[in-house]
């Protein structure tokens, strides 16, 4: 996790410079204090992380960049690599078999052997477009029904040489024909088996049995998923693949906002206490007023007030640890009234800014001695040369920068973008086309977890942990649980068995579907 | 706008016919001094009243009076010209604007002969709402003019 300091690209350490009348924020103001200051958490961001958590995170980091590294520094997984050169082996084996078992050929035979030709044709196409295609994952104990085909394989590829070698070779067979014969029946045998492949693997899960309902720990975003007939681990490969696309990316830091800020702003809102002892939070009852509330941002004046208040209130009560209901909903109003606030500035900004660019037209291209005949039209006249889409965005950005920074800050977003991000992204939008509000999108929300630009891990691998109480080659069954663990994030999986429907049918006879109007009052005299 | 269309307020006459059985007979019921009195029909159905809540009527009248809502063929009612959305505004010089839905019930099976006053002029017209993306709506609304 990044500070300021070290990246100096970000957008808060761009603008740093321009937040120093935001006191309340900027954490450098206790660098000033230095030689009394001995608070307990040296938060240097705004983030709001210390530095114990930082070490706590980084630590945690390392341990899955390890664990990743050691699969990465050898070039391939070993497990996986093994399961990959024995089934192409063995494949490749039982595929040259019938070629290797035919010698030169006569005229009767050719309509057989044509027909081999094309079985075969047939059998390579499909096993390419099945099996020859870049794994997904790869899962903690065997893939069963990957093993039975391989099997299958093996015995017939085994059983058939076995014929060959006993008949042809020993007892001299030269009905050339039948030896075709042979040869296509073994033919035959593998497209079955490729057929039992399809159906096993690619086709018994499709139908939806079980319905997967996944609960993300920290936050508590839940999703709901239908699956087939699976094993526990292909399941769970299916759930980390759609959590990739479902789910809100998990942002560490908007949990840590309420507790942080209380924390925080209690330290430096009202007057400190130095315990000499250890292990002494915010305590003190004057110190419990402080908070925040939500993102820990925005305007002084309104929540200089408010700590005012609320340090008189909750003054008596509960000290900086438990915090009651009513705060904390208290607090979340604040937090959605503020982001709705910076929201529509937001969306405000980027509106004006894309105002400002429209697409060059084609008398504009050509140059200044067209201009005169567009005078009429005063507020459109372009201002200056026609510049490309990168030049453009960087033109127009700096009227939607302050407003973009603000909501990206309120939302714990801004350590995920750079300023070059967001100008790729803009250079884009303008490039296409787009409008604001497909431009400011993707900072609207979390957005979904595959498009997180600092996921943990890297993008092309990832490393899960499955647990579970039983073993994960078993198949699905109604009130098995698991959990798939990767650092702070837990996604604990419960499946449940679709019912079985029952359909009865209800037919319309028009002759007796007939209305009546239905009157509250009505007399008959 | 459509043209007004025609609105009168008429008398009509009704004499009331006892009711017949499946066999012909006439059907008795107790009265109110003890004995047996022949049933008697108008021959319609009549809905409002100044107890009722005419939001639950389908037809949409404007207001809580005693509106026919269905008359029978054959019957006293059609023969005097009563006809279905007609307000009756008095019957035997009873005014029945304040009178609740049974009061009315019990007003019109008290009187064997009745002499009503009628209003008619209740119909339903069509509208067309044309907005601004071109698109016509039919709308069915029914006004007592």
């Amino acid at each position: 996790p990044p500070t300021d300091s070290d990246n100096p690209n970000e957008l808060g350490g761009l603008q740093q410079h321009q937040q120093q009348q935001q006191q309340q924020q900027q954490a450098n103001q206790d660098d000033n204090w230095g030689e009394t200051n001995t608070a307990l958490t040296g938060a240097t961001s705004e983030t709001g992380m210390s530095a114990d958590e930082m070490a706590r995170y980084s630590r945690e980091l390392d341990a899955a960049a390890a664990a990743a590294a050691s699969a990465d520094a050898a070039g391939f997984d070993c497990g996986r690599a093994m399961a990959t050169v024995l089934s192409v082996t063995l494949g490749l084996a039982a595929f040259i078999s019938p070629l290797v078992m035919l010698k030169e050929c006569s005229v009767a035979c050719e309509g057989k052997l044509i027909s081999l030709a094309f079985r075969l044709l047939i059998l390579l196409v499909a096993t390419w477009c099945l099996f020859f295609r870049r794994g997904r994952a790869s899962m903690p104990r065997v893939y069963i029904f990957r093993v039975l085909i391989l099997f299958l394989i093996f015995v017939i590829t085994f059983a058939f040489w076995l014929f060959y070698g006993v008949r042809v070779w020993q007892y001299q067979e030269s009905d050339y024909s039948s030896i075709v014969e042979f040869a296509v029946g073994l033919t035959d045998a593998l497209l079955f088996v490729h057929y039992l492949g399809v159906v096993l693997l690619e086709i018994r899960h499709l139908q939806a049995r079980y319905a997967i309902k996944v609960l993300r720990s920290p936050d508590g975003e839940s999703h709901i998923y239908p699956v087939g007939e699976l094993s526990i681990q292909r399941a769970a490969v299916l759930v980390l693949q759609q959590y990739a696309v479902d789910f809100n990316a998990f942002n560490p830091y908007l949990e840590q906002a309420y507790a942080s800020a209380r924390n925080r702003s209690a330290h430096r809102r009202s007057y400190r206490f130095y315990d000499v002892d250890q292990g002494s939070q915010a305590n003190g009852s004057a110190a419990a007023g402080g908070d925040n509330g939500g993102g820990g941002n925005g305007g002084g004046h309104s929540s200089s007030g408010r700590h005012q208040r609320r340090g008189s209130a909750a003054g008596g009560g509960g000290g900086g640890g438990s915090r009651s209901a009513a705060d904390r909903f208290y607090d979340e109003c604040e937090y959605e009234r503020r982001l709705r606030k910076r929201r529509a500035r937001l969306v405000t900004a980027a509106e004006e800014a894309f105002a400002h660019v429209r697409r060059a037209t084609n008398s504009e291209l050509m140059g200044p001695q067209h201009l005169p005949q567009h005078m009429s039209q005063q507020q459109q006249q372009p201002i200056g040369k026609p510049m490309s889409a990168y030049e453009a965005a960087q033109t127009v950005f700096p009227t939607m920068l302050r407003a973009l920074q603000k909501y990206l800050r309120i939302t714990k977003q801004q350590p995920r973008y750079t300023t070059d991000m967001v100008l790729h992204h803009l250079t884009n939008c303008i490039h296409y086309g787009l409008s604001a509000k497909a431009f400011i999108e993707r900072y609207l929300t979390q957005g979904p977890v595959v498009e997180d630009p600092r996921a943990p891990a890297g993008r092309k691998r990832q490393t899960w942990t499955l647990l579970c109480d039983c073993m994960p080659s078993r198949s699905l069954d109604d009130g098995v649980q698991f959990c798939l663990r990767q650092g702070d994030v837990s996604l604990f999986c419960t499946v449940k068995r679709i019912p079985f429907f029952s359909l009865g049918e209800e037919v319309f006879d028009n002759k007796r579907h007939k209305f009546v109007l239905r009157l509250n009052s009505e007399t008959s005299v | 706008m459509p043209s007004s269309p025609h609105t009168q307020t008429v008398q009509l006459q009704l004499e009331k016919v006892p009711e017949r059985d499946s066999h012909g007979q006439r059907v008795m019921v107790k009265d109110s001094a003890g004995g047996l009195a022949p049933k008697l029909l108008t021959g319609f159905r009549f809905a409002g009243g100044i107890d009722q809540d005419r939001q639950y009527c389908p037809y949409g009248y404007p207001d809580c009076g005693i509106y026919v809502t269905h008359v029978y063929s054959g019957s006293p009612a059609e023969k005097a010209g009563l006809r279905v959305h007609d307000k009756i505004l008095q019957v035997n010089g009873n005014n029945l604007a304040f009178l609740g839905h049974a009061q009315v019930a019990a007003l019109l099976n008290r009187e064997t002969q009745l002499s009503l006053l009628v209003h008619r002029g209740f119909q339903r017209f069509t509208t067309q709402l044309s907005d601004s993306l071109g698109s016509e709506a039919r709308v069915s609304a029914s006004v007592l003019l």
